[in-house]
């Protein structure tokens, strides 16, 4: 039922209602006195769009192209005259997922697995008590014909006798205006058989364009693409201000307010949100843009709200200035919030995440998204061993990000990367760049003379334990063709250091200290 | 009538302290040092710091010995460990060499001005299990923060903290003064260590304050700890003899 001013007319009618001739069109009180016992709900055609959006993300289980039906062009342009509404229909592109029917069906890839696909899809819509009608067809028009013509059964058509199939099919069928299908009806033309046996040039002309192009591409004449929902859709919401605001608290709020419907919408499509864009318009100026970071997927409105308020306590100084230079103390007019690319996540995955077990790493991941936020990514890494000789390469840094983005599948380890060297003794602290040391030698039979005393920083070192050399050859392949002799060396102090000389300059340098 | 109280998860019955909740505590598996750390063992949800000469390095290994032994859980693998320092990070190689799970380890690098924010969020949260952080100053106020901090997570604070004019402030479990000590000439028939820390308890509950422990670490195998009190002098194999604790002895064998 549609209440438009005063007057409530109905919109949709339940196969019983319709039983007592209660039709679309009429007004609630006229549908009651048709059918005293009526039950009516307020129509919102919005909110049925969405179910019938995430009805066909679910429908993704049977295969990866699925679409909502588009709303139906007029065939003539008319003003004045209300848009038709989008049918509330779902279409599947089923070539190719033969493997899996048959994996359903369990019968060899070979066979014929459209029946037991569409059982399935039929039994899944039982399940959820949607009363549906389905057909698996050569073409998008074929189906939708054949599913609208035979509502109680489930109707395959074949490629082979689809002209002998549809030509029995009434002209409603055709995604073609009401108005039209009434024209053709009172001239006769009941069937697509009949349109079939016009001459195509009279259909165009008598007809328009668009009951043609349904013909051709019901009948395969035509190509027909479907454009599939894609999965990462992104999520956006804006709101405007009635007045500037620049009080952080009050920015939450409407954070808040704009987060909450977003991330409703996300839980619709089981997904959950990584990366939220915000976007705070200026009165003057280019808006803000920040970006809020979390290292897991999550519908937590607290943990996004908590990330945004430390972004609006790091706005940066400058970016209040406007181009004169002066301090804009105007706030803010408007916000957006965009969350890109949300990726699907289970429920029961947020269920677990509630277990006992599971509130350190959640724990974990909240502070790794407040520390980004406060200090910026690249102050948080994790250290990957990296295959190389030289000790300064031996590793590289990762941000925490990517590292446990991509977590490194357990048990097997990878033969491609390094094990860590437990026998190599290597010095907690090392320099980031050698320091060269002048070093005071003695005489040494074997090598060109072991490390007797350095200098460092104005301090004299007298070494009295020298363990070594440990050599180790530069890569030449990649330019550095220097070998190094490596020293652990202690003074009288009790300090220890990593000391190389160089065989081909014989040149000293301090590398590391054993603090 | 004995006194008792409940500290940090301690029992303290008339000044003699009863560990009351093993997982509150862990060890080093070091005898001398777990015993003169109060309670026996180091208090998780508690600060420890080990101060050095503003002259001298960082005492990492000393701190990284302690992480080890905080992070370390009896049949899961290690809890997550941070290491904050504004500088160069310790070397991870060397940290994989001593133990160290480096897909456990997030090094994080703050400004100056952020370093006690930084140490007292990781502190915080419960999937930490311990943070070493270089804090070259800390007001009282900061210092009592990062406290309360720990005792609300349940990771284990290690603070590095030169000995400088801020040093004296503090709310530390336990303090450590670490030097580094020379490595005296041993009997021949024995592995000399690589590498010897004098280790001063410079405040902590027990009665245990001002006594020196050497630590050691040995090259082969690598980073095989030993901790032996300076009271005591190896003479034989096996054979320990107790020998009068005194500032003189202690510095002579410093």
């Amino acid at each position: 039922m549609r209440t438009c001013a005063n007057r409530q007319s109905v919109v949709k009618v339940s196969p019983e209602a319709a039983a007592s001739k209660v039709r679309p069109g009429l007004t609630l009180a006229q549908a009651r006195a048709l059918c005293p016992g009526l039950e009516v709900g307020e129509h919102d055609p919005q909110r049925d769009r969405q179910a019938l959006l995430a009805l066909a993300r679910w429908m993704g289980r049977f295969s990866p192209a699925v679409a909502v039906a588009p709303a139906p062009e007029p065939a003539t342009p008319t003003r004045g005259k209300p848009a038709q509404p989008a049918p509330d229909a779902i279409l599947i592109d089923l070539s190719g997922c033969e493997r899996i029917a048959a994996m359903w069906a369990g019968e060899s890839p070979g066979a014929d697995c459209r029946r037991p696909m569409l059982t399935a899809i039929r039994a899944a819509l039982a399940r959820f008590r949607i009363a549906a009608r389905a057909a698996i067809a050569p073409t998008v028009g074929a189906a939708w014909a054949a599913a609208l013509a035979a509502p109680q059964d489930a109707v395959i058509l074949d490629a082979t006798t689809l002209r002998r199939d549809l030509a029995g099919l009434p002209v409603e069928t055709l995604r073609i205006d009401p108005d039209l299908a009434d024209t053709l009806r009172h001239l006769g033309l009941t069937t697509i058989g009949h349109l079939m046996q016009l001459p195509r040039e009279s259909v165009a002309g008598r007809f328009g364009p668009l009951l043609l192009r349904r013909l051709d591409q019901c009948l395969g004449i035509l190509h027909e693409s479907i454009e599939p929902l894609r999965p990462d859709e992104p999520v956006e919401g804006s709101m405007d201000f009635d007045g500037p605001v620049d009080c952080p608290q009050t920015l939450r709020r409407a954070f808040d307010l704009l987060l909450g419907p977003l991330l409703d919408r996300l839980r619709l499509r089981d997904a959950a949100a990584r990366e939220i864009a915000v976007e705070l318009r200026r009165p003057y100026g280019p808006p803000i843009r920040r970006t809020l970071g979390l290292a897991r997927p999550s519908r937590d409105a607290g943990r996004i709200g908590r990330l945004f308020s430390l972004a609006v306590e790091r706005l940066d100084p400058d970016d209040y200035a406007n181009p004169e230079g002066t301090a804009l103390g105007d706030g803010f007019v408007g916000m957006k919030l965009r969350i890109e690319r949300p990726p699907r996540v289970d429920d029961e995955q947020l269920t677990l995440l509630e277990q006992q077990e599971q509130i350190a790493q959640r724990e974990l991941d909240d502070l790794l998204d407040r520390l980004a936020m406060r200090l910026g990514r690249q102050a948080i890494v994790k250290a990957r061993p990296v295959e190389s000789h030289r000790p300064e390469r031996a590793w590289e840094p990762q941000r925490a990000w990517e590292a446990d983005r991509a977590p490194e599948p357990a048990g097997r380890p990878d033969p491609r990367r390094p094990v860590a060297a437990a026998h190599r003794v290597r010095p907690l602290t090392l320099l980031p760049t050698p320091a060269p040391v002048p070093m005071m030698t003695r005489p040494d039979d074997a090598l060109d003379g072991r490390p007797v005393a350095f200098t460092h920083h104005g301090h004299t070192h007298r070494l009295v334990r020298v363990v070594g050399p440990e050599r180790i050859a530069g890569e030449w392949w990649t330019g550095h063709d220097k070998t190094r002799d490596y020293f652990d060396a202690t003074d009288t102090e009790g300090r220890r250091f990593w000391l190389f000389r160089v065989t081909q300059t014989r040149r000293w340098f301090l590398h590391g200290v054993f603090a | 009538m004995p006194l008792i109280t409940l500290h940090q998860g301690r029992l303290e019955v008339g000044g003699s302290v009863a560990v009351l909740d093993p997982g509150r505590v862990f060890r080093t598996g070091l005898a001398a040092l777990d015993e003169l750390a109060p309670g026996g063992g180091f208090v998780r949800g508690g600060v420890h710091e080990l101060l050095y000469s503003p002259k001298e390095a960082p005492p990492a290994t000393v701190a990284m010995l302690l992480a080890r032994a905080a992070t370390t859980r009896p049949d899961a693998p290690p809890a997550p460990l941070v290491w904050c320092d504004v500088d160069d990070p310790p070397y991870p190689p060397a940290m994989a060499s001593a133990g160290i799970d480096l897909s456990r380890l997030y090094l994080l690098r703050p400004d100056a001005a952020a370093v006690a924010w930084t140490v007292a969020q990781c502190l915080r949260c419960r999937g930490i299990g311990a943070v070493v952080a270089r804090v070259d100053r800390l007001g009282r106020v900061e210092a009592r923060k990062l406290q309360l901090a720990c005792e609300e997570g349940a990771g284990t604070g290690i603070l590095l903290r030169p000995d400088n004019r801020f040093a004296a402030e503090h709310a530390a479990t336990t303090r450590w003064r670490v030097e580094p000590a020379p490595i005296e000439a041993g009997p021949a028939h024995e592995t000399p260590p690589a590498q010897r820390w004098k280790l001063t308890l410079a405040h902590g509950h027990g009665g245990c304050t001002g006594r020196v422990i050497f630590l050691e670490v040995f090259r082969d195998p690598m980073f095989r700890f030993s901790a032996k009190p300076a009271d005591r002098a190896v003479r034989g194999p096996g054979q320990l003899v107790h020998r009068r604790a005194s500032p003189a002895s202690s510095r002579r064998s410093a």
